[in-house]
């Protein structure tokens, strides 16, 4: 038996480490998005009691492109992704820049920011049902005490305001995330940039925008992408507090797809959007790709 | 070598084949039973009766599948589709018990009549002639589970106290437009801060999973409803949803929730919660509420200060409705995959025994008719509840397969129009779209 080439010995030692990977992603990763994309083709609702699932075309995505909310549910779901992916990145950023600063107790700040971040969805969805209720809620009660503000506010009655609130929640449950990896980003910013541009005369701002953001610009890009594509498929927080009402005005595609699927048992529409939120999520994620490309190569 | 090698083999595989079969006869046949009902629940009701079932059945084991109540309906249907739902499965009667049936081309469920045929619990219960609603569990004329416990729905409580203070006649609370005066004197600001402290009236408008109670009765009761009586054929012709009795009833509604209500998205339970502290004067309520007042209050204003009269009969336009009432069951099925159906009918039916059915009181009304007298000296409210409940029509929704559809769309339509996001006309009309979509 003729002995194998260095090159080729290689290759079977980099597939030994690869092949185990690759088994775990194909079943768990590649196996369900494969059959997800091919039941979007198929008639698959679990009432029609049938054992086939004949394939329907593009039968499932005129269903959902038929929808009487479909407009207001991809709206709501553009809205409701960048309102609160543009939130998370400015409140983060201006939080990791102001914990980037000395002061005392700034360990304590540091630790007490974490809080939202960490608090289980369940958790926080009812404290803000409850702070912001009409009738008891504490924080509704603040507000109403202001001169400006006349009587309580229902939150959430109307779609507008409604969806505003869960923005604004998702917000504060999510910035410490991005502040966390943005203040991590600061601290590896080296001390001398800022001594030097001192000397030169730069103010703060001068400062922030020539040596702080073009150093934080690659993190603060990645998180971004990753935070829409986090956002994107929401569900958790607005199911919980307004079940996407009132009259679908909260409604987005992460809930629309568990209704589908697990209240009205139709699997195929379901699939089918779940497709399109893939589609969504892949031009992010070639977005991203290139962009930790480009940084790679840039390294 | 090889005989002996041969002999050696038979020995040991004699005394193993015999074993094997010993341990089949002997082996346990475990039943799972599927059931959201809290840990109180099991320990006070379902454990104790599991005991002695299998005491009188000791090659039977019953395992309760803990659910939440949250999860159920999705796991169930998601377990049939996988073919894992547990031998014994309960349902509800009002939550589309079409549906979970339709799963599987010859039901989900087996048929129950040859077992029920007959069969009579050693403490006299006779099934076929015994059991309530067994009507309502009917698929193409088959019986397809038994109900264990039942509710009914809805009485309109208040507060004795409260109304007294305020000068208002319970009997008043009986007819829409005397509700509606009541509501507004009983809507007060108590103690001078400028703010209500007590309210007339509260209705969910959180959308919740059963509508059923909540919303429906409005709409019955005024005419209304989704299909005419809500009787086949339910076809997209019939669909009668955005018709003028269910526009009357929400624009109603909506008057008494913006004039005597705590504003806001209310559950039930956060309801439930403000008339048990006195917050709120008049509710409507199931008959599971009560036990959850009993633990709320103290035992003297449980006893003492609630009130019951029948839900209001509408009196608008000067017409004059009836009220409409309902009465639903959790029965208990048996999955068409169930190794072991006899013996899991044995189980169901012994739920149904006076000492299983006494048990269940506690929280629900018993569907064995014979054990109606020890109802009313244990649980003498929920007995008033269900006795007076009976006086008036019992409707229940509609047993289709696209339920689960029709209950989200009448829970957004309903809210939507309550908050007054849209107008009612729109709100129901944009409902009924929606309902004959479903329907196509």
């Amino acid at each position: 038996m003729p002995a194998l080439s260095r090159k080729n010995r290689e290759r079977i030692i980099v597939l030994q480490f690869i092949i185990p990977a690759l088994i775990v992603i194909g079943i768990f990763i590649l196996f369900p998005i494969s059959k997800a994309i091919v039941m979007a083709f198929q008639e698959w609702v679990l009432t029609s009691a049938s054992p086939d699932h004949p394939f329907v075309g593009l039968d499932n995505f005129r269903e959902v492109f038929s929808l009487t909310h479909f407009s207001t549910m991809m709206g709501n779901t553009l809205v409701y992704t960048l309102g609160s992916v543009a939130g998370k990145m400015i409140v983060g950023l201006a939080v990791a820049l102001l914990l980037n600063r000395k002061f005392t107790g700034r360990g304590i700040v540091r630790g007490l920011m974490l809080i939202p971040w960490a608090m289980p969805m369940v958790v926080v969805t009812n404290v803000f049902r409850i702070a912001l209720d009409p009738n008891y809620g504490l924080f509704n009660s603040m507000l109403s005490a202001l001169p400006f503000v006349d009587g309580p506010i229902q939150f959430f009655s109307n779609g507008t305001v409604a969806l505003t609130t869960l923005v604004g929640i998702g917000i504060w449950k999510n910035f410490p995330f991005i502040s966390l990896m943005l203040l991590a980003a600061l601290q590896s910013v080296p001390q001398d940039y800022y001594d030097a541009a001192s000397i030169d005369g730069a103010g703060n701002i001068q400062q922030f925008r020539r040596i702080t953001w073009p150093l934080i610009k690659p993190i603060w890009n990645t998180l971004m992408i990753l935070q829409i594509l986090w956002t994107v498929k929401e569900f958790e927080l607005i199911y919980l507090i307004t079940q996407g009402g009132p009259n679908n005005g909260t409604n987005i595609i992460g809930i629309d797809i568990y209704l589908n699927a697990f209240r009205f048992y139709k699997i195929g529409a379901a699939n089918a959007e779940g497709v399109l939120l893939l589609l969504f999520c892949l031009i992010f994620a070639v977005i991203y790709f290139r962009s930790m490309h480009k940084k790679g190569e840039a390294v | 070598m090889k005989k002996m090698l041969k002999i050696f083999i038979v020995l040991m595989l004699v005394p193993a084949a015999l074993f094997s079969a010993g341990s089949k006869e002997d082996e346990k046949i475990v039943l799972t039973w599927y059931q959201w009902f809290d840990a109180t629940a099991h320990e006070t009701e379902l454990m104790p009766m599991i005991e002695e079932f299998e005491n009188l059945h000791p090659n039977v084991t019953v395992e309760l599948a803990a659910i939440p109540n949250e999860a159920y309906w999705d796991r169930l249907a998601l377990d049939i589709a996988s073919g894992v739902e547990g031998d014994i499965v309960t349902l509800d009667t009002g939550a589309g018990l079409m549906g979970y049936y339709s799963q599987r081309p010859e039901g989900a469920f087996i048929p129950l009549d040859d077992y029920i045929d007959g069969y009579v619990l050693p403490d006299g219960t006779r099934l076929e002639e015994d059991v309530l609603l067994i009507d309502s569990v009917k698929v193409n004329g088959d019986v397809v589970a038994l109900p264990y416990i039942m509710f009914s729905a809805p009485m309109t409580v208040y507060r004795k106290s409260v109304l007294e203070k305020a000068g208002v006649n319970p009997e008043d609370l009986m007819t829409w437009s005397g509700y509606y005066e009541a509501a507004k004197k009983l809507t007060q600001d108590t103690d001078g801060d400028g703010k209500i402290d007590t309210y007339g009236f509260g209705h969910p408008a959180f959308a919740e999973t059963i509508s059923r109670w909540w919303h429906m009765h409005w709409l019955w009761t005024a005419g209304g409803g989704i299909f005419p009586n809500e009787a086949p054929p339910y076809t997209v012709d019939n669909l009668i949803y955005d018709g003028q009795e269910n526009v009357a009833a929400i624009k109603f509604l909506k008057k008494m929730l913006d004039e005597t209500a705590p504003a806001g998205q209310k559950t039930v339970s956060e309801l439930h919660s403000m008339f048990a502290n006195g917050a709120l004067a008049t509710v409507q309520i199931a008959t599971w509420t009560l036990g959850n007042f009993e633990a709320m209050m103290s035992e003297e204003d449980y006893m003492n200060d609630i009130g019951m009269v029948p839900f209001p009969a509408y009196d608008l336009d000067g017409a004059q409705k009836a009220p409409i009432y309902t009465s639903w069951g959790n029965p208990l099925a048996i999955s068409s995959n169930s190794e072991h159906p006899q013996e899991a009918f044995d189980f169901i039916a012994f739920m149904h025994t006076k000492a299983a059915q006494k048990l269940a009181m506690r929280r629900a009304s018993p569907t064995n008719k014979l054990v109606y007298d020890d109802f009313a000296q244990i649980k003498p409210k929920q007995a008033e509840f269900v006795q007076k409940a009976q006086e008036f029509e019992q409707r229940i929704v509609p047993d289709i397969v696209q339920w689960n559809q029709f209950d989200r769309i009448i829970q957004e339509s309903i809210k939507s129009a309550l908050l007054g996001t849209t107008s009612v006309e729109k709100a129901l009309s944009q409902g009924q779209e929606e309902m004959a979509k479903a329907l196509q």
